[in-house]
Formats: C-alpha cells, structure tokens, sequence
C-alpha cells in the first residue's frame, strides 16, 4: 500500500524542503486532497527582493490588509515560506483576502511580531503556502509603538517546488485511500508503491 | 557608554539580529560650512540604526552637531558636543533610527577643507 507522511513543517530549526525532485506531494487545497509529482524544488533566499513593505503607517494604526505580491505563486507552483518584520510592527496574516486568518485561537488571533523571534529563532510558527495564483496571502501591519513608522516591511523566504499532477486514476485512489474507504483491487495495485508527503497548505480555519 | 554597551542592545532587539549588518562611512565627511550635508547613504530600501560617530575638530572654534535624516533634516539628535577644537572623538549612540540617509549639520563652519572630520558607523536594516 502507499506510504503516506505528513510534513513537519513546524519542527524547529531551519526551514526544510518537505519533498525532494521526483518525490510525490499531497496538497491539502479548499478541503480536497491533490496530487502531485514534484519535478523542481528550488530555495527562496531571504533578500530585498523577498521583501515587500506595506507603507507607511501611523501610531496606532494599520496599514490594511495588502496583498503580499513578492510571494505570488505561478499555477502549478507552490510556495512554502516563512516570514518576520523587519520593522517594528504586528503582522496579522490571511490566506485570501479576509478569510483564511492564520495563527487563530477561540478569542483571538496572533500577529507575528519582531519578538516572535525571541521565542521562535527561525520563525517556524510563521511558516505558510501559497498554491498556485488563486489564494495569495494578504497582511495587515500594525503599529503599535507609540510613533509613526515610515515603512512596514516584511521580508519571506523558504522554497518554491513545481508540480506536476499525478493522474487521476491514482489521485482517485489516494485520496480514498487517505480517507479510509476501502479501495478496488486494482486502486491498490496502482498505488501499491507510491511514497507522498502530505502538507496542510490551506489556510482556513 | 561604550562598545558592549551597544552590543547588549543589539543582541536585545529581534531586529537587528535578524537582518541587521555593519554599514560605516569609508572616508571622513569634511564640514565646511553650517549647510546640511550628507553624512552616511542607506543602503536601498534600508534603515539606519547609528550606534557610533567618529569626530575632529581642527575648527579655530569648538562645534556642535545635529544629525538628522533626509535633504531637510528631520533631526533626530539635536546639539551634540560641543567638540572641542582641536581634538578627536568617538561618540557611542545608543542605536538611533534613521528611516533613510543619515545628514549633519554644523554650529560653526569650518574655515577650510579638512577641519571638521565626521565618519559614521551604523547598522542598516533591509539589505
């Protein structure tokens, strides 16, 4: 039968690519479960370039949700990233434009903040996917220092892997089989010798 | 204050551990006159955290300094000094911010090239 692993994507220490090329990814996308063979993985490095700034933003204020360009993903493609200020501000995260809040409890809703780091050295609680070019991330800075702020920058980075659909027939069969209903002879013949990593890249509560 | 100072301060906020770097001046800025000059250039996109500057003075008479960021000098630190003619400083900061270029301005103008000396030594944030 398949192997089935679920990525750690929020061990602590560096980021890690969750596959390697040619390995097979499980993609947890608006509650369904889809299938890919990765045929490219390739590192974001942290740099001005992975670095977006919100603007300006006044005490007391926030900068409105806006959505995160530098972290944009191609169709087909999904990005795996971690993110922190690099100015003095609360970063509040949404997967798509006010819906798909991240880092939510019952009552309240965390925002990444610089010393999120004092507790989290390598951000690893911030990690976030973007797949393909329909739910890009927005977020919305806040400023709560006591004066105004020039700019409110955030800076990402992680790796970017490039997919490639498994066919159906095999989707199909993974994706029961991941469920727990009972497959066809012939699924368990077809996935018999799979290995996948499966990732939570959705966001939603 | 002096250096480990500054180290404690560094090592305390998250962002300039983060993604923060050495960023000086390479050659003294001379002061010549009282006009607003430029004294250290950020790094594109980056904010300057000044922890250090290095001042002459061969100035026949004792100078003050404002340091500020921009052409028009949004002052940051107003009046520091006086530095007294005919010696040679290095003033430790406690960190402070500049949202962009780094400028200074004069009490006295120098009467030649070369009398009033500054370098600036900070850590830029966003490069």
């Amino acid at each position: 039968m398949a192997s089935i692993s679920v990525a750690r994507v929020y061990d602590p220490g560096f980021i890690q690519p969750v596959v390697e090329t040619g390995q097979n990814l499980g993609v947890l996308v608006q509650g369904d479960w889809l299938f890919f063979r990765v045929d490219h993985v390739e590192g974001l490095p942290a740099s001005r370039q992975t670095t977006q700034d919100l603007g300006a933003v006044n005490d007391a204020a926030s900068t409105g949700e806006t959505e995160i360009t530098v972290v944009r993903a191609q169709d087909g493609n999904l990005l795996h990233v971690r993110m922190f200020p690099m100015d003095d501000v609360e970063l509040d995260i949404f997967h798509g434009r006010s819906t798909g809040g991240r880092h939510t409890t019952y009552s309240t809703k965390a925002r990444i903040s610089p010393a999120s780091a004092n507790t989290d050295n390598f951000h690893a609680a911030t990690t976030a996917f973007v797949f393909g070019k329909d739910r890009p991330m927005y977020c919305n800075a806040y400023n709560e220092t006591g004066y105004n702020l020039a700019q409110a920058r955030v800076r990402f980075f992680g790796f970017r892997y490039r997919l490639d659909p498994l066919p159906p027939l095999i989707s199909g069969a993974l994706r029961k089989h991941i469920r727990g209903i009972e497959l066809e002879p012939g699924e368990v013949d077809l996935i018999r010798n799979l290995k996948v990593t499966l990732v939570p890249a959705e966001g939603r509560e | 204050m002096d250096a480990s100072f500054i180290n404690s301060l560094v090592s305390l906020d998250p962002i300039l551990r983060n993604s923060g770097r050495l960023h000086s001046s390479l050659t003294p800025v001379s002061l010549t006159g009282t006009s607003n000059t430029l004294l250290l250039t950020a790094p594109t996109g980056a904010t300057l955290y000044l922890f250090s500057l290095t001042v002459y003075n061969n100035n026949a008479t004792n100078v003050s300094l404002s340091i500020g960021t921009g052409a028009s000098l949004t002052e940051r630190m107003v009046r520091l000094g006086p530095f007294i003619t005919d010696f040679h400083y290095i003033e430790w900061l406690p960190l402070i911010r500049f949202e962009s270029d780094i400028y200074v301005t004069s009490s006295a103008g120098a009467a030649a090239d070369d009398d009033v000396e500054i370098m600036a030594h900070a850590i830029a944030v966003g490069q």
